[in-house]
């Protein structure tokens, strides 16, 4: 739901989104969701970046990362 | 004795439950006075979208003879009470509120239907809600929006708004709702009634319309903690049919005797609900600060907690929006039309990406542990129900009063039982609402708390006026 850098995508990006999605939804509504989107779209990228600290399911263990980087 | 319909429908279950056991007050009249009130006052409230005359008349008069046959039941035996319409109910329509379900009439009842069922008590009909347990209500849904009684011009809270109005307005004794991320507790706090979402997994889900299947609670509504245990004693429990009430204790909600709060701690995360939070209203920070000093007076100790992880409480949302859109997708695809605004929202679950979901309940994990760590330190939580009271149905912003489930969102997440009561009322004469939070479990203590604060203030006896302009 956002650019592969994690950037917010921009309403001709969400036209090709929600196309690909096939909900068969007209422009107007497409415009709608996407001020629906914009907000919502904030909040979860600050989810990502969200200190889950030694919880199990850390991506601290991402396996593109030294054990110092771990550590 | 009782020759008025209001202070018959305005009694306490625990009342009237004593007066029907004595057979001093008979189920049949009580069960007409609330038909008749609900005949008068519906036209405004749109509280009821099915309302069960025949069913319950017939209920009630098998209750009556039942007890003076001497098979009295137990304490909701003959008592009217009334469930949101996404309980499916053998026999009758069951819609969620949504044109996509017009026509379904479910062949068998959820076990929460059976159990009050079984408890004898009198079934008066379905309630209105959001539709599909999500948005604030509209006009373009399957029947009229629920009204809130103390002010018609403001929402009764979502989503189970016919379940707040309905209860509160003495159009039944007490109601069933849901809670998926505030929808039991939201209604409650805006309509100054008390309402409990249990611990996730003590009441069973089985034939309740879903909204996001690991979130989704039920719970009763009522006017007191008292009544609300009464509630929850009847549906709580293990349930073969819902795998997710494995755990489930077989408690009792009988409220532990408490004189006072010596000896409980009380923990209030301020930072997260009082300070720099732009939406809190005045009057709604006055209030409960003023409930939680008479928790205190109480003999309770107040510790101030700090919850960081709370705000980062939108995983509630991703996750919701995610299941929802899984359980919508092909009616999205193929009936749109059938779909009130919610569509909308459901179709943003549908952008979400798989590895928001995992973050989402990744997050909830951290918040749980945040919060498990809080509650091995302090008995209960206290904190607003919801940063402002009911907003007006033409107040259109709708980001301001998603933004207020904030309050009410992390013990979804979490699964701890968190009940709403009422606290007092704003310039405007709007009510608002105080949460107590317990520990997973712990309902008895929460109710038990909430009831002791009810003994020591008058809030929650407060009824709407009902005083409509054009009321015959």
């Amino acid at each position: 739901m956002q650019n592969s850098d994690g950037t917010l995508l921009d309403i001709d990006g969400f036209y090709h989104l929600v196309k690909q999605a096939n909900f068969n939804i007209s422009d107007e509504e497409i415009n709608k969701l996407y001020k629906a989107y914009l907000p919502l779209q904030k909040q979860v990228s600050l989810l990502h970046q969200m200190d889950l600290g030694d919880l199990p399911t850390s991506t601290t263990f991402l396996p593109n990362k030294t054990k110092n980087d771990t550590q | 004795m009782y020759k008025h319909e209001e202070e018959l429908c305005f009694l306490s279950i625990k009342e009237a439950s004593a007066l029907i056991r004595d057979k001093d007050l008979s189920p049949l009249e009580l069960t007409k006075a609330f038909l008749n009130r609900i005949e008068s006052y519906d036209q405004y409230l749109h509280s009821y979208v099915t309302v069960l005359k025949e069913s319950a008349i017939k209920s009630a008069t098998a209750a009556e003879k039942d007890i003076r046959q001497g098979n009295y039941k137990g304490p909701l035996h003959g008592i009217p009470i009334a469930a949101k319409d996404l309980y499916s109910t053998e026999g009758i329509r069951t819609t969620a509120h949504s044109r996509v379900m017009a026509d379904n009439t479910p062949t068998f009842d959820s076990t929460v239907i059976q159990r009050l069922n079984s408890a004898g008590a009198v079934m008066l009909g379905k309630l209105a809600m959001s539709e599909f347990a999500l948005g604030r209500g509209d006009e373009k849904e399957l029947f009229p929006s629920a009204r809130n009684p103390w002010n018609l011009e403001h929402l009764p809270g979502s989503s189970s708004s016919g379940s707040g109005s309905a209860t509160s307005a003495g159009l039944c004794m007490a109601s069933l709702g849901s809670d998926t991320g505030g929808s039991i507790r939201g209604p409650a706090s805006f309509c100054n009634i008390t309402g409990i979402k249990p611990s996730l997994g003590l009441v069973s889900n089985h034939g309740v319309v879903p909204l996001a299947w690991t979130l989704d609670t039920c719970g009763p509504m009522a006017r007191s903690a008292e009544d609300a245990g009464m509630m929850l004693q009847a549906i709580a429990g293990k349930d073969g049919n819902d795998p997710a009430t494995k755990n489930a204790p077989s408690d009792n909600y009988d409220l532990e005797h408490m004189d006072d709060l010596r000896g409980l701690t009380i923990g209030v995360p301020r930072d997260f609900f009082f300070e720099n939070q732009r939406d809190l209203e005045p009057k709604v920070s006055a209030r409960v600060n003023q409930g939680i000093k008479t928790l205190e007076n109480l003999g309770a100790q107040i510790r101030e907690v700090h919850i960081p992880s709370l705000k980062y409480t939108v995983a509630n949302t991703v996750i919701m929006l995610s299941e929802a859109y899984s359980f919508h997708e092909e009616n999205l695809r193929t009936r749109p039309q059938d779909y009130g605004p919610v569509r909308r929202q459901f179709l943003l679950g549908g952008l979400l990406r798989s590895s928001d979901y995992v973050q989402a309940q990744r997050a909830r994990k951290a918040i749980s542990l945040e919060l498990s760590k809080v509650m091995d330190e302090v008995d209960i939580l206290i904190t607003p129900s919801f940063p402002f009271t009911a907003p007006r149905f033409d107040d259109r912003d709708q980001a301001r009063y998603g933004a207020g489930f904030r309050f009410l969102a992390p013990f979804n997440l979490s699964g701890l039982p968190a009940m709403s009561v009422p606290c007092g009322f704003d310039e405007n004469g709007l009510p608002i609402g105080m949460q107590i939070v317990g520990n997973f479990w712990e309902e008895r203590k929460v109710l038990s708390i909430g009831h002791i604060y009810q003994q020591n203030t008058d809030w929650h006896t407060k009824r709407p006026s009902l005083d409509f302009p054009d009321l015959k």
